[in-house]
């Protein structure tokens, strides 16, 4: 069985491209994985497109573009983990040796949708009574307030962090920082959410280059990355109890990647986690055991998430200020932690970074935590 | 077997009428099922168990009162809805937990709520929406 390496990454600004089709805000994106991987479009052998709300076909859309057709593309609708999804089925080919090469791709165009909260499934129980993502994040963090004495401040810390972060990334939507005090006062949009705790809506796209350890050694211009766990689950539905302090399906996925990659928190140099909403960083810190349970909010504060702390959490803005074009989003995480990994981000760059983990989570259905959740750990 | 309002054809416009019922004196009942198999409760009616996949299940009705697990005031999402909008998950008695629109001007998280209808919105063809809510037991 081969080892599945990553050997080049390209994305996409996110921001907003109202008047592009999403095949052409993806195939730059595309592109330029090639030439980062240094491997000509004619020797990919299979292509995997994640994309949740962009309809049929995106993967041969943009394939199309370029003269990229007629292998097998395969895409992948799996909500906020849409991408990340599409990686691990890339993974899982390269290991089995199906393939030595393979193209992953996200891509996302919700400037087509009109604006707003992301539209959920309209049959959905709780959606039809008016459920929206900030209100379920919204109800965890007003429980994990109640139950551990997180405060305000301590939540608005999180966009202050990722703004920070994203001020340094080209790729970033949002790059300009913010205060707390800014946080605090901007709209409200579901309690104790301002809107600057919510992550922007906006396109982009993402593309990795899978390889296979034959293919690594002939393509890859720069030092492969390695694939150490490439994990996906789904939640599991419960009509009762649920605890929204501790997200069920990201206990077990990080406890299966870990597993995977023979590896703990203690090895994690930076993670890109699903900040959709900054109460969901700080959960992620406990899910992932970087801190313990109930002390998320202090660990923040000391400063342990930042660029030059314990673990760097979301170095590239993550959601909230990278921004979150949902199906691209778990590619585009991957394309950080790779950059990372090769030294490549310069004023952002996490000293020494050795290994790092990427972890999309998301769709919204009742009785669920989230719908799925796809966890990949890479060391270089 | 309850009358539900889902199809009881009264001219309302309902949003989770699938889990409201109402007594033969008119007392609206909050609707569940119970999977005969694996005894599972849950809201609303179902006709397959989402826990073990059985197809035996039977019309439940649940306790009207339980404690607010978590809420939010939202100020965003459909706009057949009030603004701001309550919404909360209740744990019930049993054990069951039922997402819902909360009724009040202040929430606490733990403080018992019990089970009405009311309306909840309204459409844009001035339509009103009813649904059920929980309020505080004290009746506010």
């Amino acid at each position: 069985m081969s080892q599945a390496n990553i050997i080049g990454v390209g994305m996409t600004r996110f921001g907003k491209y109202p008047e592009t089709h999403l095949a052409d805000i993806a195939w730059p994106a595309v592109k330029s994985a090639l030439a980062d991987a240094g491997i000509e479009p004619g020797a990919i052998q299979a292509a995997y497109c994640g994309s949740a709300l962009g309809g049929m076909m995106v993967g041969q859309s943009i394939l199309a573009r370029i003269g990229m057709t007629g292998i097998p593309i395969t895409n992948v609708e799996n909500a906020c983990s849409s991408s990340s999804t599409a990686l691990q089925q890339a993974v899982m080919a390269v290991r089995a040796g199906k393939y030595d090469t393979v193209l992953v791709i996200g891509a996302e165009k919700l400037t087509a949708l009109g604006g707003g909260t992301l539209p959920l499934n309209d049959d959905d129980w709780e959606a039809s009574q008016g459920m929206v993502m900030p209100a379920l994040y919204a109800m965890r963090a007003m429980r994990y307030m109640h139950d551990y004495g997180l405060t305000r401040e301590q939540l608005a810390l999180v966009s202050v962090k990722n703004r920070a972060n994203g001020a340094m990334n080209p790729d970033a939507q949002m790059q300009k920082p913010v205060t707390v005090e800014e946080v605090l006062a901007s709209r409200p949009v579901a309690d104790p959410f301002t809107l600057l705790q919510c992550c922007p809506t906006g396109d982009g796209a993402a593309a990795i280059i899978v390889a296979s350890d034959k293919a690594a050694k002939k393509y890859a211009g720069k030092h492969p990355i390695r694939v150490l766990a490439s994990d996906l689950t789904s939640g599991r539905f419960t009509p009762g109890f649920r605890d929204m302090t501790s997200p069920e399906i990201t206990v077990r996925g990080s406890a299966e990647a870990y597993e995977e990659a023979g590896v703990g928190p203690q090895d994690i140099d930076l993670a890109e986690v699903h900040d959709a909403f900054s109460i969901a960083e700080l959960i992620y810190y406990e899910a992932f055991g970087f801190c313990a349970r109930g002390e998320a909010g202090a660990f923040i504060e000391s400063g342990a998430s930042a660029i030059n702390g314990k673990v760097a959490v979301n170095p590239s803005g993550g959601l909230l200020a990278k921004g979150h074009p949902v199906g691209a989003t778990g590619a585009a995480q991957v394309v950080e932690v790779v950059r990372q990994l090769r030294g490549e981000c310069g004023a952002r760059q996490v000293p020494d970074a050795k290994v790092g983990l990427t972890h999309a989570t998301g769709g919204g259905l009742a009785g669920f935590d989230h719908g799925a959740c796809s966890i990949h750990i890479l060391a270089r | 077997m309850l009358e539900t309002l889902n199809g009881a054809g009264g001219g309302e416009r309902l949003v989770g009428g699938a889990a409201i019922g109402r007594k033969s004196n008119g007392e609206p009942v909050l609707l569940g099922c119970k999977c005969t198999a694996c005894e599972k409760e849950m809201v609303p009616p179902v006709s397959v168990c989402p826990v073990c996949g059985g197809e035996a299940m039977r019309e439940a009705v649940q306790p009207g009162e339980g404690v607010l697990y978590s809420y939010t005031v939202v100020h965003v999402g459909p706009n057949r809805f009030r603004r701001p909008l309550a919404l909360g998950y209740i744990d019930l008695d049993n054990g069951v937990r039922v997402f819902s629109h909360l009724e009040g001007d202040t929430f606490e998280i733990g403080e018992r709520m019990k089970f009405d209808v009311a309306v909840v919105g309204r459409d844009p063809d001035e339509t009103d929406l009813t649904g059920y809510v929980f309020r505080k037991e004290n009746g506010q």
